[in-house]
């Protein structure tokens, strides 16, 4: 399957962004997401979650004949899988080229570093020595794989245990778990990877990039340091020529991140050693959670109001239980409040939303008006603890069809820019803005047929404009409504 | 082993900051638009471009905006000093591709040949080290040598450092594998800027500068080798026609 295709609208929005920094996600241009570390029942195998992005790592030995060139040391296999579940575009099968860089910058970066002690994997010179394979899986794939690759694997190496093995005169006995603890692998040093991704246009630089924002960017800047602040690998691609300059600062704040990764992992590996001293051993159980979103393609959207003059109206909306029409224009977005009572709030002029009653003071303040200048983008907004309430994607993740659709009301002035990421998921922001004309009222609807509930096969799109108002007239009445509104119920309740 | 004696001098009798000798010849063959051999010391190189041509294989790869880089890196099996099975396709040959390509785009305008492909096939007859940096400098020869249109030089160089503390440029092969690390750049050498960057093995991120310093500074040297052999072979190809020389 082909990568789909990036959208103008969509890379626009992003660098746009980019040049008032701010990123899609909210994070500060320097700002690395959450690091996770988990350990599987056994021993060398572990699991990174680098935001969105999770890889999987297992670490595994055989006894083989060494490289002639080095017949005292153990032999180091690294193998990197782009698992097509991780991104509808990877395909089982030949490695890709991503697939090759991404395996080569690892390698690079574990084995030529020289990382691991390989000579004390040797049984007999020349003969026999262990040969441990590394294979990383990318479970998911949200960018930046090669960091949350590299911990992945450097995380397994050190807790990976190895048969204990006796040389006597000829024979080799290789012992048991049962007979004779396993053995640890010396890691001198911990070369993890932070990579960066360059906008030339936007003339930023990002750390630790989301996968859109590695689509739109220009070139990616890879280190490998270890806590010690040496530099083990380096890598720099893409089509954007940087300067010097530029390479050394990124440098030094890469070593900066380095340490504080390699503490990390160092805690995760010694809790995990603590809970299987203890007896405790829980495997990857404990990192899914079962009270949250798994299978969508993003946790949470978020939007931060800026403007004074939105947050007045916002406070204006929710004491009203009947809403003032909306100007809508052009664009599409649309929002869903998901919640245990469902209740759609026509807004006039085939937009609608369908708003939580009890959160519908959380859902009215992402209802915005973009003042007159054109300064409001979308930030992350912290002190709305309601995000993962606030906008989900419903049903599948493609778009259109089956939601309702209400025209964008985004009174943006600059419409385009705002027209960001919503192709794959429904994200969509109702955006509502402040009458200027139009005051018809909103009737709260009990519940709305959606298409795909029905026979009828109506497909909604914001660019249905003309067609939107009379396929909500008809849709209105039907007693089926209610229907699907339990449908709905079943898919708010998994939700969460 | 020392990789500097104690007058300073290194394996093969360089000094730390100079280059191997450089030979080049442009328009070797008759087939391909444009050609180039290079040695680096030891290192021997054939570039051959092919191109701009249609598309050549699925359509759908055509770029509406740009022409397709399409680079082959390939060594040669008597290349290495123990016969290399796989002349291609193995994980470091693909690498070495995309890092060809990616270093070429950077300089080839492209957005003058929407929906063509260029070809650019890089043949390494002699490995002493500095692959690389010897198929980056024969491939802009070789697309001097056809004709299409470059921003700038592409020019690449290897460095590293010996004992910890010397920097020495352009590395020959038993540097490479003795241990050292080893910093490889692409740059464009007039306008300073990088566009590939490779480090292997490690060293402390203070040497950084350095080494990078040193590495930019023989891409500029080498630029200026390339210079000379480019202006000399278009001074003989076009001597029956009196072509004139401007000496920048």
């Amino acid at each position: 399957m082909k990568e789909s295709a990036l959208s103008k609208n969509e890379r626009t929005f992003i660098l746009s962004a980019l040049s008032e920094n701010r990123r899609l996600d909210g994070r500060a241009l320097d700002e690395f997401r959450d690091l996770n570390i988990h350990f599987g029942s056994d021993w060398g195998c572990c699991l990174v979650a680098l935001g969105g992005t999770k890889v999987i790592a297992q670490v595994s030995c055989e006894v083989q004949q060494p490289k002639s060139t080095r017949p005292n040391e153990g032999l180091l296999l690294l193998f990197v899988e782009l698992s097509p579940m991780a991104a509808p575009h990877f395909d089982s099968g030949r490695q890709t080229e991503l697939a090759v860089q991404l395996n080569r910058l690892l390698e690079k970066c574990i084995k030529d570093s020289r990382c691991l002690d390989l000579e004390s994997l040797c049984i007999a010179a020349e003969e026999k020595v262990w040969a441990l394979r590394v294979d990383i899986t990318v479970l998911n794939h949200e960018g930046n794989m090669v960091d949350a690759a590299s911990i992945a694997a450097l995380t397994a190496l050190s807790h990976f245990r190895r048969p204990d093995v006796t040389t006597t005169g000829d024979q080799i006995i290789i012992h048991a778990p049962g007979e004779r603890d396993l053995l640890a692998i010396t890691v001198h040093h911990y070369p993890v990877c932070v990579s960066y991704a360059i906008f030339r246009r936007a003339n930023c630089i990002l750390a630790d990039p989301s996968a859109i924002e590695e689509r739109v960017s220009d070139g990616g800047l890879t280190f490998g340091v270890n806590a010690c602040r040496e530099l083990c690998t380096l890598h720099l691609g893409g089509h954007a020529p940087v300067t010097a300059q530029v390479v050394l600062q990124f440098a030094s704040r890469a070593a900066a991140r380095a340490a504080e990764v390699v503490n990390k992992m160092k805690e995760a590996l010694r809790k995990d050693l603590d809970n299987r001293i203890s007896g405790n051993i829980t495997g990857f159980k404990e990192c899914i959670e079962v009270n949250s979103r798994l299978s969508l393609e993003k946790d949470n959207f978020c939007v931060q109001l800026n403007s004074q003059g939105i947050k007045d109206g916002v406070k204006r909306i929710t004491e009203k239980t009947e809403v003032e029409g909306v100007r809508n224009n052009e664009g599409e977005s649309q929002r869903e409040g998901f919640v245990d009572q469902h209740v759609v709030v026509l807004l006039g002029k085939g937009s609608a939303e369908l708003i939580n009653r009890k959160q519908k003071t959380v859902q009215s303040e992402r209802n915005y008006r973009l003042p007159e200048n054109e300064d409001s983008d979308e930030n992350d907004d912290g002190d709305d603890d309601d995000d993962d309430d606030g906008d989900n994607e419903v049903s599948s993740s493609e778009s259109s069809s089956s939601e309702l659709i209400s025209e964008s009301s985004k009174s943006f002035k600059g419409s385009e820019d705002m027209d960001e990421a919503l192709t794959d998921s429904e994200k969509e922001v109702a955006v509502e803005s402040q009458k200027l004309g139009h005051s018809s009222s909103m009737n709260i609807v009990k519940g709305i047929e959606l298409s795909g509930d029905s026979d009828e096969n109506v497909t909604l799109s914001g660019l249905d404009k003309n067609h939107s108002e009379n396929v909500w007239a008809n849709q209105q009445p039907k007693s089926e409504s209610e229907e699907s509104n339990e449908s709905r119920q079943w898919y708010a309740d998994s939700m969460w | 082993m020392d990789l500097i004696s104690d007058q300073g001098l290194r394996l093969d009798g360089r000094r730390p900051n100079e280059l191997r000798k450089i030979r080049c010849k442009l328009g070797v063959f008759n087939q391909p638009d444009g050609s180039a051999y290079l040695e680096q010391g030891n290192t021997k190189v054939l570039a051959a471009v092919y191109g701009p041509h249609e598309i050549r294989g699925s359509r759908t790869k055509a770029l509406h905006d740009q022409a397709l880089i399409n680079c082959q890196y390939s060594m040669a099996t008597f290349s290495t000093g123990e016969r290399k099975r796989r002349p291609r396709g193995d994980r470091k040959s693909i690498e070495m591709s995309i890092h060809l390509r990616q270093a070429l785009q950077a300089v080839i305008k492209t957005e003058l040949y929407a929906r063509s492909q260029i070809d650019i096939f890089v043949e390494v007859l002699q490995a002493d080290g500095g692959n690389y940096c010897t198929c980056v400098n024969a491939a802009t020869l070789a697309l001097i040598d056809a004709g299409i249109p470059i921003t700038e030089y592409m020019v690449a160089c290897t460095a590293s450092l010996a004992n910890g503390e010397t920097p020495l440029v352009d590395i020959s092969h038993l540097e490479e594998t003795s241990g050292g690390p080893n910093l490889t750049v692409a740059a464009m050498p007039m306008s300073g800027q990088i566009v590939l960057l490779e480090m292997s093995q490690r060293f402390h991120l203070d040497h950084l500068d350095k080494v990078m310093k040193h590495a930019l500074r023989g891409c500029q040297e080498i630029k200026a080798v390339l210079d000379k052999a480019v202006r000399d072979h278009v001074a003989s190809a076009g001597a029956a026609c009196n072509w004139e020389f401007k000496t920048d």
